[in-house]
């Protein structure tokens, strides 16, 4: 990891008809780095994606990718990234072979160039063996490695993956989130957007929370971590929620917040040990009882309820 | 060169696909076979236009009259099974005869005698086989009466007779010689299809091209549907991530649309000169023309429905929906002349009726690459509205 910017995003803003996705987001992810852009749904992720791989034209603001600006340079641009899409971009009536050698021409690549890459990316995707299958035929998994495998073929400095553990099966994203670290091994700078805190808090060298179009906060783990201090998250499950009881709550030393999720209540606390009994005690006063508990150390979910008073699901 | 590589790319999915063969060459194959079958046998009963004669007159001028219509090559005589005006009429309105004639009661007296009997002719002027019909009533009028004539100045040159029964008698074989030369005049003026001249390939004459037309568009249900299939399957979206042009991206699916059309053409008409002897390929560049610009308005029909359809359902009801109105009222089943003057301007203003018209100057009147420039100028400037179309759906479309 070097300390050049691979990618600067400068006030970049987009309305739909009038309505702000992305409102003023600024960010640099720094070459070699994989950078993570953790949101809820609707945070505004996909659509920085999409302006960030020339998709959609912003409608405000800039980002230089590889110093190449969105706005004035997107064929540059374009040849510098390589970007995964949510969804499975592929032919379906295809083989992976086929795939891999139409998307190659398409980015460019010819004769033994273009041959010496899909065999490479065939290795890469564990896929060499069915190369000849039809797209179509292949598992959830092994199509979200072709996927991906397309995105690679061209050796870009950069690549964009958009939520691309969405829907699959625990172990196809083990391996996808091994393969994005290995792709960032070989030098590649990578951004990553996910909703799931795990997936950002694992591979992430430095993480930015997105909200409603907004850019909340920004740092590395431990930067992030910090912002809620030894805060410890409690999940509390009850028998029900007197109003007066989550108000009592709120305004106890040592509590931060208190938010409601179904037939949960989560708290942000100082310190668990103290706090907990207290707790217990005024549920008892108000009859209610308490059928579940979980503590949790900090992590990126606290950050995000501490900023935001919900929790990254909602 | 990307532009190639996705042809190639849009053109082995094509191939892939079953319906592609079935919409491409097997239905338009079974359906020429089927209509040019059925046009044919009706051919053969009687190619000329029926005329509804009602004879009142005894004497031998109606006869004659009816045999010098029989002569022509336009019409044929035949006999209504009620034969006052009212149901003479009838015949003509419903279209079962293109006209009808009343010979009255003394045709043949009065004529000899010098007057000037008036024959009664129903006939709807508005049609095209009425006037035909028409034509061809006053014609067997004039000879019929170029035959009495010709029979009264032999009987004067013959010079005197010895009864009045002699001369009526030699006035009658006169007329006789007269009508029958007109079986076989001295000069003859005929009217023949330029391009076969053989009768039972006139059923495919209406049918190949057809049905070609007919299913050019109908082919492009599968190029419509993968176009689909890119765009809901974001695969478009991420070929816009490379550094290739929207333009060429519209270039290559066009490209691919326009080959697999103009190979189905080349096909089509190859079969309908081996199978119905229609001669497509007299001149190969007024063919090759046609083919080209039937396949370029298609493939631009095909990009349309590829934008515009949302779902695979859609793209089937929209190239069905539009092939039917450009088959039926472009003629694609029936000759457009038969159907009314109305009918046939309406039809006109279809693109399938320029295509079915220039492919009909090739085999039927044997026309040239300049003769048939003017249908296919009239089919570009519809693939380019077309096109224009899909283009700007495309555009709003990968915007979003």
């Amino acid at each position: 990891m070097t300390s050049t910017n691979a990618i600067q995003v400068k006030g970049l803003k987009k309305n739909y008809n009038g309505f702000p996705a992305v409102h003023n987001l600024e960010f640099t992810v720094r070459e070699g780095e994989i950078f993570s852009l953790l949101g809820p749904n609707g945070a505004g992720k996909s659509t920085t994606i999409s302006m960030l791989s020339c998709l959609l034209p912003p409608s405000g603001g800039d980002a230089l990718i590889a110093g190449h600006s969105i706005t004035r340079a997107s064929g540059s641009v374009k040849r510098t990234i390589g970007v995964v899409p949510q969804e499975i971009a592929l032919y379906d009536d295809l083989s992976a072979h086929q795939n891999l050698v139409f998307w190659g021409r398409m980015y460019g690549l010819r004769g033994s160039r273009l041959s010496r890459r899909v065999d490479e990316v065939l290795d890469l995707t564990g896929l060499a063996d069915r190369r000849h299958d039809r797209a179509g035929l292949y598992s959830g998994g092994m199509q979200r490695r072709l996927n991906i495998g397309i995105a690679l073929l061209h050796e870009p400095r950069i690549v964009i993956f958009d939520e691309p553990t969405v829907g699959i099966d625990p172990q196809s994203r083990r391996r996808i989130l091994d393969g994005v670290k290995e792709i960032n091994a070989r030098g590649v700078t990578v951004l990553y957007t996910t909703h799931y805190m795990e997936e950002a808090q694992e591979l992430s060298h430095r993480i930015a929370i997105m909200d409603h179009g907004r850019l909340i906060a920004q740092g590395t783990h431990n930067e992030l971590m910090r912002m809620v201090g030894g805060l410890h998250r409690i999940t509390l499950t009850l028998s029900r929620k007197p109003a007066g009881l989550l108000a009592l709550w709120r305004m106890l030393a040592g509590v931060h917040s208190v938010s409601e999720e179904g037939e949960r209540v989560r708290l942000l606390v100082q310190d668990s040990t103290r706090v907990l009994p207290t707790l217990f005690e005024s549920a008892a006063r108000e009859e209610t009882h308490i059928t579940g508990m979980d503590i949790q150390e900090p992590d990126l979910e606290a950050v995000f309820l501490h900023l935001t008073g919900k929790a990254l699901r909602d | 060169m990307r532009i190639l590589y996705l042809a190639m790319k849009d053109l082995s999915q094509i191939i892939r696909q079953k319906k592609s063969a079935l919409f491409l060459l097997i239905l338009p194959v079974l359906f020429t076979g089927l209509l040019g079958a059925v046009f044919t046998r009706n051919g053969q009963e009687d190619p000329r236009l029926p005329v509804a004669l009602a004879m009142r007159d005894a004497g031998a001028l109606g006869a004659y009259y009816e045999t010098l219509l029989g002569y022509s090559d336009t019409i044929h005589p035949t006999a209504p099974g009620q034969t006052d005006a009212a149901s003479l009429e009838q015949l003509v309105r419903s279209q079962k005869a293109a006209a009808a004639v009343i010979i009255p009661e003394g045709f043949s007296r009065q004529t000899l005698a010098g007057e000037s009997p008036r024959l009664t002719v129903i006939v709807d002027r508005n049609a095209p086989a009425g006037q035909a019909a028409d034509r061809a009533i006053q014609l067997a009028a004039t000879r019929l009466l170029g035959a009495v004539q010709t029979a009264r100045l032999g009987a004067e040159a013959h010079g005197p007779f010895g009864s009045e029964a002699a001369r009526q008698e030699y006035l009658l074989a006169s007329l006789a010689d007269a009508v029958r030369a007109w079986r076989d005049p001295l000069v003859r003026v005929t009217a023949r299809p330029a391009g076969t001249g053989n009768a039972a390939a006139d059923g495919f004459a209406q049918a190949s091209p057809g049905m070609m037309v007919f299913f050019a568009t109908i082919g492009m249900i599968t190029p419509g549907y993968l176009l689909l299939a890119e765009r809901r399957s974001r695969t478009l979206a991420r070929m816009l991530t490379t550094d290739i042009r929207r333009a060429e991206i519209i270039a290559g699916h066009t490209l691919a649309m326009f080959v697999a059309g103009f190979l189905q053409v080349i096909l089509l008409t190859l079969f309908g000169q081996a199978a119905f002897g229609l001669d497509y390929w007299r001149d190969p560049a007024a063919l090759l023309l046609m083919a080209g610009v039937l396949a370029l308005w298609s493939a631009a029909f095909g990009l349309l429905i590829g934008t515009l359809a949302r779902d695979e359902n859609q793209v089937v009801l929209l190239v069905m929906g539009a092939t039917l109105v450009f088959g039926f009222v472009g003629g694609a089943f029936f000759p457009l002349d038969l159907a009314g003057a109305a009918y046939a301007a309406v039809g006109r203003m279809m693109p399938s009726a320029w295509a079915i018209r220039g492919f009909q100057d090739i085999i039927l009147r044997a026309a040239g690459w300049k003769t048939v420039t003017g249908p296919a100028a009239i089919l570009v400037l519809y693939a380019l509205a077309f096109y224009a179309l899909a283009v700007l759906r495309f555009q709003s479309d990968a915007a979003r």
